[in-house]
């Protein structure tokens, strides 16, 4: 028996399929075309925009500066080298990408280097690729996911554990003999690379956590600074009369309570590590406390700025307290002590950091690594490269002390330096004699881990959290960001 | 989409129901019409068709719905970009629920950041709109003036421009301390930061005015005279006579602009550095979609969170329909 259709039923589901595709195709053609205005990916790549929430050491912090990731301008991975990978020294001949991360004098000393690396060596093409901290890293992570990573580029202790586990990185131990040497990094450094005996960056500059200071200001105030061995008290005591010396309106110091270098430094002061050898959480619950409240009590006695200038201010050079005449002194890493003392145009001295056990907690650092991709063409080209940007002194003299501190000693001596950068190399020297234990690289999710304080610090700044909240999503945030 | 209302109240023809729906308007070819001859020539025409198509086809292929159905399976795996992605099933879609405290925040907060703006932006459009239908000398100037901002405004360089403005050291405070308000850091204040969005949002009105504009000068204008016989005053006719004719345009904006508030991306990441503002005040959720995928490595969970986004804007659309569709009036029927 045929089946009557049924007009209705047909029409309600003539209209409903009707509905159902304009509603896909429209909303297909709102996501194609990206809103009012070429909103997504028509704005070109921001080399210099100004990241001014970026913290002054050369950063863990990547704040977007362009939305729309573009892929490096020679994205095709370099064709093999023609020569085959056993090139001698002053034969060498094939191409390599180099890319690294820095403001806009570390491309200039950069671009400086290579240029000497290609006089020496005519065979080889370099193709350079720059960008500012908050640029370089999304455009890596995206670049890596293509699996089109340069050949050699320059990694951070942020970073590099990221990068090192997910076999991104050429073990640089399987280098062929003589190609680079590591011998010019003092050894603990040197181990921060290693992951499991595999060697995956090497350092290309030694710096040390510090705290800039304006010289003017304090002589104005009739104060010198600390030596080194004082304890928090000692601070909270040397701001209390920096205070009453300084003009209204000015704050003894930068609050840096929210940035998680000064924490590792504090624990160190415990005789604790922010994160153990085998990648856990190693402050306590007590620490962290002990920390909030500390910079709160700060802020109370007006030894800080309040809560909402320092989130406006964050720890760029530009922004921060001593550029704005909020406060005489601020946390950065001592390598910066000449490029931001020029920058600012003020006199800048370096104090050390204070710590509950009397010894300064201080360590060395390195400001980047020098890295190979795993897929690499020719490795052993890459490592001829790392080797001259790091131990050649023609390099080191166009490079000079932008990265830091140079690892090698041959380089280092072959420099002359201003009695600025001498007293930044003299900080960073005695750190290292120091002997303290370096820390590790940052463990795998690091990435992740960049504002969980920031975040727990800020929310209990402004009173959106009581202490146990942010203490509570500080380590319920770290904890899940490492994974663990 | 529920038939007007019009049809509603149309009275049943003799014979009732069965002869309405038998005398109704087939659908498909009339009996008498030719079939389409599939010959030579047709093929000819078919293959010329689809020629013609074909590179925008295989964009719509290529670029739009392979990454989108990627985008799909890749939501059911763990993928850090580096490594190849394994399976994880409906994991990181419970996760986004349960355990992400900071995915609701950005929830929260794009919710909010829609339901401001787009209404005060709908009210400017149309109060502007409605101030420019004149076609007095020089009134193309003005609308051109107030469309500039919607051209510009989702660029990079527009949202560094007002970060600098509301910042510590901004025009507003400059001008501000003169009036004697507070000068505060509007963008790194939790509670203000994300007003500055919204500000920004509904600066950005000249597209739907524009839209306005067009619907206002659809109306009829013997409707405003007898609305004018009637003695009516501004407020009325606008009530009784322009708001129910613009209806459907109002209807259009309001779906338009829920579309692109939902998606919002540049402002938040320029105006907060990236970071998402003082303690996520100004986390929108693709902002949060970006920061895991791209700085978090969780490409997984992002591509989760882009179909989550996807079915929000679905429900918010249907939502405006349903709720709006008592009022919107469609000027053809009855």
């Amino acid at each position: 028996m045929k089946i009557r259709p049924n007009r209705r039923l047909q029409a309600a589901v003539g209209r409903m399929l009707r509905l159902v595709a304009a509603s896909v195709v429209m909303v297909m053609v709102l996501t194609a075309c990206g809103g009012d205005t070429g909103s997504d990916g028509a704005d070109a790549d921001i080399a210099s925009a100004p990241s001014e929430s970026s913290i002054s050491e050369p950063s863990a912090e990547p704040s977007i500066a362009e939305p729309a990731v573009t892929k490096p301008a020679s994205a095709d991975s370099p064709p093999a080298s023609e020569n085959g990978s056993e090139a001698s020294q002053a034969e060498a001949a094939g191409e390599l990408q180099v890319a690294w991360q820095g403001p806009q004098e570390r491309h200039e000393v950069t671009n400086a280097a290579l240029d000497v690396y290609r006089e020496q060596h005519p065979g080889v093409t370099l193709d350079a690729q720059f960008a500012d901290e908050s640029a370089y890293w999304q455009r890596l992570a995206t670049v890596a996911g293509g699996g089109n990573l340069p050949d050699v580029f320059q990694q951070h202790v942020s970073y590099i554990s990221d990068y090192a586990t997910r076999e991104t990185l050429y073990d640089l131990h399987q280098l062929p003999e003589g190609v680079l040497d590591t011998g010019s990094v003092p050894e603990p450094l040197l181990q921060i690379g290693e992951f499991d005996g595999q060697l995956f960056g090497i350092p290309n500059g030694l710096t040390a956590h510090s705290l800039h200071v304006d010289s003017e200001v304090l002589a104005d105030a009739g104060m010198t600074v600390p030596e080194w061995g004082y304890t928090w008290d000692d601070f909270e005591a040397f701001l209390e009369e920096l205070v009453t010396n300084l003009p209204e309106g000015m704050y003894g110091s930068q609050d840096f309570g929210g940035h998680d270098s000064p924490l590792m430094n504090f624990l160190r002061g415990r005789d604790k590590l922010l994160y153990t050898p085998d990648g856990q959480l190693g402050a306590s619950e007590e620490d962290i406390r002990d920390w909030f409240t500390m910079w709160q009590r700060f802020r109370e006695k007006d030894l800080v700025p309040p809560c909402d200038v320092t989130s406006a201010s964050g720890f760029g050079v530009e922004t921060a307290p001593i550029s704005q005449g909020l406060a005489p002194i601020e946390y950065r890493a001592a390598n910066q002590l000449e490029s931001a003392a020029s920058q600012l145009g003020k006199d800048l001295e370096l104090m050390s950091f204070p710590s509950d056990n009397g010894e300064p907690p201080m360590y060395a650092i390195p400001t980047g690594f020098w890295s190979i991709s795993s897929d690499a063409e020719d490795p052993a080209l890459a490592g001829q490269l790392i080797n001259f940007l790091i131990n050649d002194p023609a390099a080191g003299e166009e490079l000079g002390l932008n990265r830091g501190m140079p690892p090698s000693r041959e380089v280092l001596d072959s420099l002359d330096l201003s009695a600025e950068e001498q007293e930044m190399i003299d900080y960073i020297t005695r750190v290292i004699e120091q002997g303290d234990e370096a820390e590790q690289a940052r463990p795998a999710g690091a990435g992740a881990f960049e504002d969980v304080l920031a975040r727990a610090y800020e929310g209990f700044c402004f009173g959106q959290l009581d202490l146990d909240q942010a203490v509570d999503q500080f380590f319920t945030e770290a904890n899940e960001a490492l994974g663990l | 989409m529920s038939s007007p209302p019009a049809e509603q109240t149309r009275p049943l023809p003799e014979g009732g129901a069965e002869r309405a729906i038998r005398s109704a308007p087939r659908l498909g070819r009339p009996k008498w019409a030719a079939k389409t001859k599939r010959n030579g020539s047709f093929r000819l025409r078919r293959k010329g068709a689809f020629g013609f198509l074909a590179p925008w086809l295989l964009g719509l292929l290529g670029l739009t719905a392979l990454p989108m159905f990627a985008s799909l399976y890749l939501s059911f795996t763990d993928y850090d970009l580096l490594t190849s992605p394994t399976w994880v099933g409906i994991d990181n879609y419970t996760r986004m629920f349960t355990e992400d405290a900071r995915y609701l925040k950005s929830l929260r907060v794009t919710l909010f950041y829609v339901g401001v703006s787009v209404p005060l932006k709908l009210t400017a459009a149309l109060a502007a709109a409605m101030l420019l239908r004149r076609t007095a000398r020089g009134v193309g100037f003005y609308r051109a003036l107030f469309y500039l901002p919607s051209i510009l405004g989702s660029s990079v360089a527009i949202a560094m421009l007002w970060r600098q403005i509301f910042g510590t050291n901004g025009l507003v405070n400059q001008f501000g301390g003169m009036l004697g308000i507070d000068e505060v850091s509007w963008i790194s204040h939790p509670d203000y930061a994300i007003w500055v969005l919204i500000a920004l949002s509904v600066w950005q009105f000249g597209t739907p005015m524009v839209i306005f504009l067009a619907g206002l000068t659809q109306i009829p204008e013997d409707l405003y005279e007898a609305a004018d016989v009637d003695g009516a005053s501004r407020l009325r006719k606008f009530w009784h006579v322009t708001l129910p004719i613009l209806s459907p345009v109002i209807l259009f904006n309001l779906i338009f602009q829920i579309i692109i508030s939902f998606r919002s991306f540049t402002p938040a990441a320029i105006i907060s550095g990236g970071t998402g503002g003082p303690v996520d005040s100004t986390l929108l959720y693709t902002l949060y979609l970006y920061k895991r995928g791209f700085t978090q490595f969780d490409m997984g969970y992002a591509s989760a969170m882009a179909w989550i986004l996807l079915a929000l804007i679905a429900a918010a659309t249907t939502l405006a329909f349903k709720v709006t569709n008592r009022f919107v009036f469609y000027m053809g029927d009855g």
